[in-house]
């Protein structure tokens, strides 16, 4: 009984634990069921939050106006936007699940699809976040058009996604290509019209240099009357204006069209610029105005450049600067740059000036100070523009500074490398490329001569301007050819064998008695003292030009002794400068200044080719004068016949120290001191050996070096004389002519030159006489 | 530690050794719960370190044994009450491979003031797996029951070692299990 109570109570305190189980049990679910709530409470608000930003996102998408396409990573479509559909001309449903490459070209696709697995792969980004990228789209319809693509990539729940935002540019390519294609048919036209341009300015420079040249002409005609020649000259003015306009327009069309090359040559730049430099300064002393020039220490003397261009930049600029200064001075300093082969040139006036606004646009074309400038000062505005274009082609910059009132300074720089070496370098010396006198009249020139070389010379470097030059060798033929007629004028060589100048001179002057004509005379000689001169002019010559003759100063001279009427017009205007071999004279400089000489013949051959002849015929001249002296004591006049024969050969052909010595020994047989000429000719001597020597260095072209290598042959030549003679008794011309060609081969052309012109004239009789002349010159009995 | 814990231990404790034993065991450890549990409910591990000791003193047996019997019963009860968890795998290691990372995580999401051991695992071995177990509480055995129950219920032949790492605390332990054949 004991134990079922116990039993009993034991049970009894298990149901109340069972019990408290319960509500325990109970409390805790009941709490459970609370925060459930709250929790769905919580999920519900959230939801909403979502579901807007899920609608506004959506909404993004939807209404965007660039086509958005979404993918998965294997390019597979799961959004595809109504603008995208759109573009594409295809709907969402036809193309969500499909690869995104359907969309695209064969090309492009494979591309993307490879750009997109290397992404994958290597993360190296070939098209996602690259930009915007131009590719070509295939539409629903099959049109294929252009679009920009922009790829981006974002991860939802740990799945990688990529975002394409598409735009079609159709019209913006349209629209792009109308420009492109306007702005091509735009410069095609301005190309058209540089052209154009350069072709009028041509067609108009020519009758240009016409109307220049003949008022030229014209002006040189002394019975014109003041007014006339007032005309004219303002013709001759106006017409050179306007031929500076035109080069201008010429070269801005060259410069626009990409037809302006620069040349690049070594020129001495100090030379060059004060060369220059010269040729303006009469324009500004006529306005009471000075140039200076000043060349700073560091400034190299030889640069490679285009001294023709560069010279047009200063010219341009110092021609401003005199037309916009009344009074004061012009300064043109040349200096270095900091640059190394910049070289700064500036030019300062103490002008008019100019306004802000005018330095702004100093430099555009066709601009210019303002409209009143153009009346006041006239020009066409494009010069300093030309200028800044020229100047930027050799690497430089232009600029200006100015006040108005006060004057201006330009400045500018080029870039001009320093030349060490000398050869071949322009402006090396400053006189020798002086613009050369053009003869406005084309004459017929009788030339008496007795020096060959001289002779030569004078032919080529007057043929050169078209004159038509016969050259005889003494007096007595100038005599004859002056009665056969036909010459506009007569240089004399004043000492010529058998019958000087001056008598010659007297003469004709004595036979023209009976004509009433009266031919112009020019002397040539190699005196320089004034007797000598005033004995000319009193054998009535009417010009006197020493040797070596200054060329530019003899044409002018002929121009102006030989009257109206006479000659022909000269419609050259250009000087042939004629053979310019490639000969190195550098071996020539301890002997001869051969640049002088090059600058006097303009002919490298004819000059190597006098040399040759000078060694020929005058290496034994101190010898002979050094025989006569000892022989004839008190006769000192044959040598000195050599001596001034040879004084005014070496001086033309440049070789100074013969001339010089020679001119010594000239003076001093003139005053009779035949005991202080025979040392010189010892000196004499030498200096022709040296030179011989280095003449004989010379390398010379084949055609040239045939005529070195057959040196004088007395045996040959008076057999090949004597057949001549015989030939000529025959009566033969064409047995004459193979004897003259095997000749030419030791004597010069203008030794056989009146043989032949005999021979073709049939004059056999002539042909005997000049034949035998030529064999006595030569010493050779036949 | 979470109530079904306790009302496992005392359905085996009724089913050992009748409901006299269970009522004695918990009259007599005087705990602060009055030993009132619910499978839901969450209760201190000090109660059922004492309820252990009281039942190894009623029944002479050593307490590790007692746990590891526990253990091993509770498998049987996870089995039938989250078959969830079981789903798909037929291997005890690919089972206990799963329980720190995936049961564990599932635990928390419920229950997230459970106390958890951790569980490291190596199983560089083909067909071996070493198991790790640190808790603060000195459960071992239990672990070990669990262990022993789970390789019963996959029918595997498992060579199993355990290897105490808490100088007989129970805290630590390390398991190696060994696929036979």
């Amino acid at each position: 009984m004991e134990k079922l109570q116990q039993e009993i109570e034991r049970l009894r305190r298990r149901l109340e634990r069972e019990k408290a189980a319960r509500k325990q049990a109970e409390n805790l679910a009941e709490e459970k069921t609370r925060q459930l709530y709250k929790t769905n409470n919580e999920l519900t608000l959230l939801s909403t939050d979502l579901e807007a930003a899920v609608s506004k996102a959506v909404g993004v998408i939807t209404n965007a106006a660039e086509g958005v396409i979404i993918t998965d990573e294997n390019g597979i479509i799961t959004t595809f936007n109504p603008a995208a559909e759109k573009i594409f001309a295809t709907t969402a449903a036809q193309v969500e699940g499909l690869n995104i490459s359907r969309l695209m070209t064969g090309e492009d696709a494979r591309n993307h699809d490879r750009h997109i697995q290397k992404y994958l792969n290597t993360g190296e980004k070939r098209a996602v976040d690259q930009g915007v990228r131009e590719l070509t789209a295939r539409r629903g319809d099959g049109r294929l058009i252009p679009i920009e693509l922009t790829i981006s990539e974002m991860h939802v729940q740990d799945r990688r996604m990529f975002i394409g935002m598409v735009r079609d540019i159709t019209e913006a390519k349209k629209a792009k290509e109308e420009l492109r294609r306007a702005k091509e048919q735009a410069e095609v036209a301005n190309q058209a019209k540089s052209n154009f341009l350069a072709n009028m300015s041509h067609e108009i420079r020519t009758p240009m240099n016409a109307i220049i040249g003949f008022t030229e002409v014209v002006l040189q005609d002394r019975t014109l009357s003041t007014q006339t020649v007032q005309h004219i000259r303002t013709i001759h003015n106006a017409a050179k204006g306007l031929l500076g306009i035109i080069n201008n327009i010429l070269d801005v069309s060259k410069l626009e069209s990409g037809k302006f090359i620069l040349e690049s040559v070594c020129f001495h730049l100090p030379n060059m610029m004060t060369d220059t430099l010269r040729t303006v300064r009469q324009q500004a002393a006529e306005k009471g105005l000075v140039i200076d020039f000043v060349c700073a220490a560091n400034v190299p003397l030889r640069v490679q450049g285009d001294p023709t261009r560069l010279r047009q930049v200063v010219l341009n600029l110092v021609g401003n600067a005199i037309k916009f200064t009344e009074q004061g001075r012009i300064t043109v300093l040349a200096d270095m740059e900091n640059r190394a082969d910049m070289i700064h040139v500036s030019v300062s006036d103490s002008g008019i000036g100019m306004t802000p606004e005018q330095v702004a646009k100093i430099f555009e074309p066709f601009s210019q100070a303002d409209a009143s400038t153009i009346r006041r000062f006239g020009g066409t505005g494009l010069g300093t523009s030309i200028c800044k274009q020229i100047v930027e082609l050799m690497d430089g910059n232009i600029w200006v500074e100015s006040k108005l009132g006060t004057g201006s300074t330009f400045h500018f720089t080029a870039r001009l490398p320093a030349k060490q070496d000398s050869t071949d370098c322009l402006y090396e010396e400053a006189e020798s490329i002086v613009e050369g006198y053009i003869s406005p009249r084309l004459f017929k020139i009788l030339l008496a001569e007795d020096v060959e070389t001289n002779a030569t010379l004078t032919m080529l470097r007057l043929n050169q301007q078209g004159h038509d030059v016969e050259w005889v060798k003494d007096g007595r033929e100038a005599l004859a050819a002056f009665q056969r007629g036909g010459y506009d004028a007569i240089l004399m060589d004043v000492m010529m064998p058998n019958l000087d100048g001056c008598e010659a001179t007297r003469k004709i002057r004595a036979l023209e008695k009976e004509t009433g004509k009266r031919i112009p005379i020019l002397a040539l000689t190699a005196s320089i003292t004034n007797e000598d001169h005033q004995n000319c002019y009193q054998a009535d010559m009417d010009s006197v030009q020493a040797k070596p003759i200054d060329f530019d100063a003899l044409l002018a001279a002929m121009e102006y002794i030989i009257p109206a009427g006479a000659g022909k017009p000269n419609t050259h205007h250009k000087i042939e400068i004629g053979n310019t071999a490639d000969i190195d004279f550098s071996v020539l400089s301890p002997v001869a200044d051969y640049p002088k000489a090059l600058s006097t013949w303009r002919n490298a051959s004819a000059y190597a080719k006098a040399l040759l002849s000078f060694v020929r015929e005058h290496s034994n001249d101190a010898q002979e004068i050094e025989r006569l002296l000892t022989a004839y004591p008190e006769q000192p006049g044959p040598a000195r016949t050599l001596a001034h024969t040879l004084k005014g050969t070496a001086g033309n052909l440049a070789l100074q120290q013969i001339a010089g010595l020679a001119a010594e020994i000239d003076t001093a047989l003139k005053i009779s001191l035949p005991d202080k000429a025979l040392p010189l000719s010892q000196n004499l001597n030498d200096s022709l050996n040296e030179a011989a020597a280095a003449i004989g260095k010379l390398r010379l072209p084949a055609s040239l070096e045939a005529e070195k290598t057959k040196t004088f042959d007395a045996e040959a030549i008076g057999g090949l004389l004597e057949q001549l003679s015989s030939a000529m008794e025959e009566l033969n011309p064409d047995a004459v002519e193979p004897i003259l060609a095997l000749l030419a081969d030791y004597l010069s052309a203008s030794d056989l030159a009146p043989i032949s012109k005999s021979v073709e004239a049939f004059d056999f009789d002539e042909a005997q006489t000049r034949t035998l002349a030529l064999a006595e010159k030569l010493d050779l009995t036949l | 530690m979470k109530g079904i814990v306790f009302t496992e231990f005392l359905e085996m404790v009724e089913a050992k050794f009748g409901d006299e034993m269970v009522d004695k065991i918990i009259d007599d450890a005087a705990l602060p719960s009055d030993g009132v549990y619910t499978a839901i409910g969450t209760y201190d591990h000090q109660e059922l370190l004492s309820l252990v000791a009281l039942l190894s003193e009623y029944t002479q047996l050593p307490i590790p044994q007692l746990v590891e019997k526990f253990g091993h019963q509770l498998f049987g009860q996870f089995l039938a009450g989250y078959p969830g968890f079981f789903s798909g795998i037929n291997s005890a290691l690919d089972f206990l491979a799963n329980v720190e990372n995936y049961i564990h995580v599932e635990v928390l999401k419920l229950y997230p003031d459970a106390e958890l051991p951790t569980f490291e695992y190596d199983r560089s071995i083909p067909g071996a797996l070493v198991i790790v177990y640190r808790s603060t509480r000195p459960f071992a055995s239990l672990a070990l029951g669990l262990i022993k129950g789970c390789i019963e219920h996959f029918g595997e032949e498992i060579e199993l070692e355990a290897e105490d790492l808490s100088f007989g605390k129970g805290t630590a332990m390390k398991f190696t299990l060994v696929k036979q054949g």
